[in-house]
């Protein structure tokens, strides 16, 4: 049996694309089909008759929320957002995982020679950031970066790569990831679409990196990447061509369950109070309002509570099919 | 990934599912009162432990520090004053039995009750006065309150360490103390009722230290090992207590940092006996319950809200445009965020406060007027069009799940229709306080204000005076600057005559609403309930939870159940007690 056939066949991975597609359907039409605006109060009909937020209607699908806004409107546009977040930090996380797992993994066991540009760059970005500087230390890091893919010039050391990275990589994993992620979140003064998906890029790559190593670990010893270093190919020809397409499954695995886990912390964020300001819908931030409702409007509280259930097992249950599909021993 | 595990992160939304499938389930009907045991019967009973809890916590037992909201209640019931509020906030006697005003109001001589004794059991004196009001003022003193009393004659020289005594408060005899003023003011008494200047015990010393046990002359009286800091504080009756009879409880008890629906339910159970904090849900069930509606009461109102507009910054430095949001706000939509406890209000003084004028002029919602003074700003904005308006976004600062973090949206829609765009910033409560305060960071912020005494200058002297501007931490948010308005407001602090002083401060409530440095929006008013077994508990105008002639007076069901929970802790107690025995012998 193929792979394709197999993953078609899975049934979580059915049960999973059913309710990913449906969320996507729900993101894209949900804000044109829907009856309001999701940021505007509709005082008049959104209040029952003890003035609390209207239930369930024909005028309001999903009940109204405490500012009298139709809920519906707003978890179709929180879709939108918790979308577009948890793909675009899920692209920046698994890019830099597997670039550094790649890079760890093909040089563990040897010494690199890296320029000394390239280290002194890097140390300068670590002061930089130290001293609040983070744009100037980003764009140090990008030229050291560049440096060290280029460089082949000039005074170089040699560095054990993937001691180095690794050893980073396990310092950073030590840091409670919520406390992390809330405090880098607190140092903007405003947060929005942009600033979240960055905060989750730059804070969820770590494991990705672990298990794309672990994996280049093996491929590097295959054959054909054993002859085409013998023929003389270049390491970026070699890695392109040759490692990534084999640790392609395992990455594409790992994407999705992180899309899952990115709509699951930045719901997280915004329950804490730590997301998007308002009035941006936040499936996270719906719930936090809906808790104080929960004894008189529960459908605030059930409403964003099953729209992040379902998109998280929907992701979690696609990425279940991608790993059992290309599993080897199947 | 490393943030959640895939299995965790299932249960986690597996477990938002349960919550709100469950939630909607009984959580919504309220269970019957308990009654009292002799409903009919108004003779007070002596006995029982009265339960009290909040979601807060409290950081220190010290009038001469009081540094939370939610400490006053407990330094309420331990130290007595030589002034106190009754229930409608007149200023009563106390440990005093009576003053005299004297030099054209710039000496207050007070009498002391003769017997009057601390927890300790030595007697309250003059010298205790005098040593109370200098530890609280002294230099070493975090007493938040001590501006207040900066009216006394030699309080700045004092404060700064420069004399060693305060020449204002002299002792005249055992039980004769006057406070000299260097000038008249009208708002001495209010503030010498509140409670940084309660007398307290000899053994308190005569200069403010953290070490220390809380003893005055309140009518419960603390016991050692009785407080567990984020647990509870248990106080017990002082059978010293200057006034005969009182109190009638054997001692209260509150727990801390309990959460709001925990609360409700424990209230329910009976295991709680007052509720004071509330989801919004149950606010509104319990004040519409009929069976309810008897035992509970709102709080006369302490605090106003508003949006307070920076008049030294672009747009709100120019007064049509700070008129033009004082007009835009439909107050009505902010009380429905809150409806049992927000009142719409467009005031600078709470009604509740003495003194405050009704016939006063305040602002009021007038879309049309509004869009007209953005015409006479020079932004002139078409609603038909949205064309016009201010041409830049607004930032605005509020903290993080505040009741402003609400009010903050409905106020994005409000002023979005006469062409002010705010853009929300949410911040943490420190750094928004921090903003609120700096001279040049907020346009406009939620801000609002707490009664600290029932006095017009309370609200006005702080948020609108000029001398109230600072580069830090500035109380005048709106830094807000004004000759007139300094010249009246001193003059009102220095009139005596009521009449003559409403006069004033109705001329300054006029100056506030028409210049609006801030947009008035609503007044806050707290619910309380008890259960029917709480009998002498009426709502007070300054305090909460005024429980000193209050009373339990519960059933005999109530009773044993009490007993029988008292009895299971007291074996559960014994049994880990031995238990500890036994491993200790091992």
């Amino acid at each position: 049996m193929t792979r394709r056939a197999r993953l078609l066949r899975h049934r979580g991975f059915q049960i999973g694309a059913l309710l990913v597609l449906a969320l996507v359907l729900f993101a894209v039409l949900g804000p044109i089909v829907a009856t309001h605006d999701p940021l505007e109060s509709d005082f008049v009909r959104g209040l029952d008759a003890e003035e609390m937020p209207v239930g369930p209607s024909r005028l309001f699908w999903l009940g109204a929320d405490r500012l009298c806004r139709d809920q519906f409107a707003r978890l179709a546009t929180g879709a939108r957002v918790s979308l577009v977040i948890a793909l675009l930090a899920t692209l920046l996380s698994t890019t830099l995982g597997a670039a550094v797992g790649i890079a760890a993994g093909y040089t563990e066991g040897e010494r690199v020679r890296v320029p000394v540009t390239s280290i002194a760059l890097t140390a300068g970005a670590i002061a930089l950031l130290a001293a609040g500087r983070p744009r100037l230390a980003a764009s140090a890091l990008g030229a050291a970066a560049l440096g060290l893919a280029l460089g082949r010039r000039g005074p170089s050391l040699p560095v054990d790569l993937d001691a180095l990275l690794m050893r980073g990589v396990d310092v950073l994993l030590a840091f409670p990831f919520l406390l992390l992620v809330m405090a880098v979140g607190a140092a903007f003064e405003s947060t929005s679409v942009v600033t979240i998906l960055v905060i989750l890029g730059l804070t969820s790559w770590l494991g990705t990196a672990r298990i794309v190593r672990s994996k280049v670990l093996s491929v590097r010893r295959l054959e054909f990447v054993v002859a085409a270093r013998a023929l003389g190919q270049t390491t970026p020809r070699i890695l392109l061509l040759h490692v990534l397409p084999n640790v392609a499954g395992p990455i594409a695995v790992i994407a999705s369950v992180s899309v899952a886990q990115m709509i699951l912390s930045e719901s997280v964020l915004a329950y804490l109070g730590a997301g998007l300001a308002p009035p941006t819908p936040s499936w996270g931030k719906m719930l936090f309002e809906g808790q104080d409702f929960f004894t008189g409007a529960p459908w605030m509280l059930w409403a964003p509570a099953a729209f992040i259930l379902a998109s998280v097992l929907g992701f979690n249950l696609v990425g279940e099919g991608l790993r059992d599909a290309l599993d080897p021993r199947e | 990934m490393r943030s959640i595990p895939g299995s965790s992160a299932l249960l986690f939304a597996a477990f938002s599912g349960a919550l709100a499938a469950l939630s909607g389930c009984k959580a919504g009907d309220l269970a019957a009162p308990l009654p009292a045991a002799h409903a009919d019967d108004p003779a007070p009973r002596r006995g029982g432990i009265l339960r009290l809890s909040s979601f807060a916590d409290i950081r220190v037992i010290d009038p001469a520090n009081v540094a939370d909201g939610l400490v006053p209640e407990v330094n309420n019931v331990l130290f007595a004053g030589l002034v106190d509020y009754d229930e409608a906030g007149r200023v009563v006697p106390d440990l005093a039995e009576r003053w005299e005003v004297l030099d054209d109001g710039k000496r207050f001589r007070f009498v002391l009750r003769r017997g009057a004794r601390f927890h300790d059991g030595e007697e309250v004196t003059a010298d205790d006065v005098k040593r109370s009001v200098e530890r609280a003022l002294g230099p070493g003193a975090p007493n938040p309150y001590a501006s207040f009393y900066e009216s006394l004659v030699g309080f700045a020289a004092f404060q700064s360490g420069k004399e060693d005594a305060l020449r204002g408060v002299t002792v005249e005899g055992r039980y004769v103390v006057d406070f000299r003023l260097s000038e008249r003011d009208a708002t001495f008494l209010p503030v010498l009722a509140l409670q940084p200047l309660r007398p307290v015990c000899r053994s308190a010393g005569r200069r403010y230290s953290d070490a220390w046990t809380p003893c005055g002359a309140g009518p419960f009286r603390f016991v050692e090992g009785g407080t567990e800091h984020g647990r509870h504080v248990s106080v017990v009756r002082h059978e010293g207590y200057h006034k005969p009879g009182l109190p009638h409880l054997d001692g209260i008890t509150w727990t801390f940092l309990v959460n709001l629906a925990t609360e409700r339910f424990k209230f329910e159970r009976g295991d709680i006996d007052v509720l004071h904090d509330f989801l919004q849900a149950d606010v509104t069930r319990l004040v519409r319950d009929p069976r309810w509606r008897p035992f509970g009461a709102f709080d006369v109102e302490r605090q106003i809200g508003g949006e307070s507009m920076n008049t030294e910054i672009p747009p709100f430095d120019n007064v049509e445009i700070r008129r033009a949001v004082a007009a835009a706000i439909d107050r009505e939509h902010y009380r429905l965020v809150r409806p049992a406890n927000i009142r719409p209000f467009g005031s600078p003084v709470p009604p509740a406060v003495p003194g405050y004028d009704p016939a006063a002029p305040v602002q009021r919602f007038d879309p049309a007027a509004a869009l007209e003074h953005m015409r006479k700003a020079g932004y002139p904005y078409d609603p038909a069009t949205r064309t016009g308006g201010w041409p830049h976004p607004i930032p605005y600062y509020v903290y993080r799940t505040g009741l402003a973090e609400y009010t903050a949206q409905i106020l994005v829609q409000e002023l979005a229709r006469i062409g002010l765009r705010l853009e929300i910033h949410v911040v943490n409560y420190p750094t928004y306080i921090a903003f609120t305060g700096r001279r040049g960071k907020a346009p406009i912020t939620s801000y609002g204000w707490q009664q600290d005494y029932p006095h017009p200058h309370d609200f006005f002297d702080p948020l609108f005076h000029s001398h109230s501007i600072a580069e830090e931490s500035s109380n005048n948010t709106a830094f807000y600057r004004n000759p007139d308005l300094d010249d009246l407001l001193d003059r009102a602090k220095r009139e005596l005559d009521p009449a003559a002083q409403k006069v004033l401060y109705a001329e300054a409530q006029r100056i506030v609403c028409d210049e609006a440095p801030w947009a008035f929006t609503h007044t806050f008013r707290f619910y309380d309930v008890h259960q029917p077994y709480v009998r002498g508990y009426r709502p007070h105008a300054v305090w909460t939870h005024r429980v000193q002639e209050s009373w339990l007076d519960r059933t005999g069901a109530d009773g044993p159940r009490a007993l029988l929970d008292h009895g299971r802790r007291e074996a559960l107690g014994a049994l880990l007690g031995s238990a500890r025995d036994a491993r200790g012998r091992r």
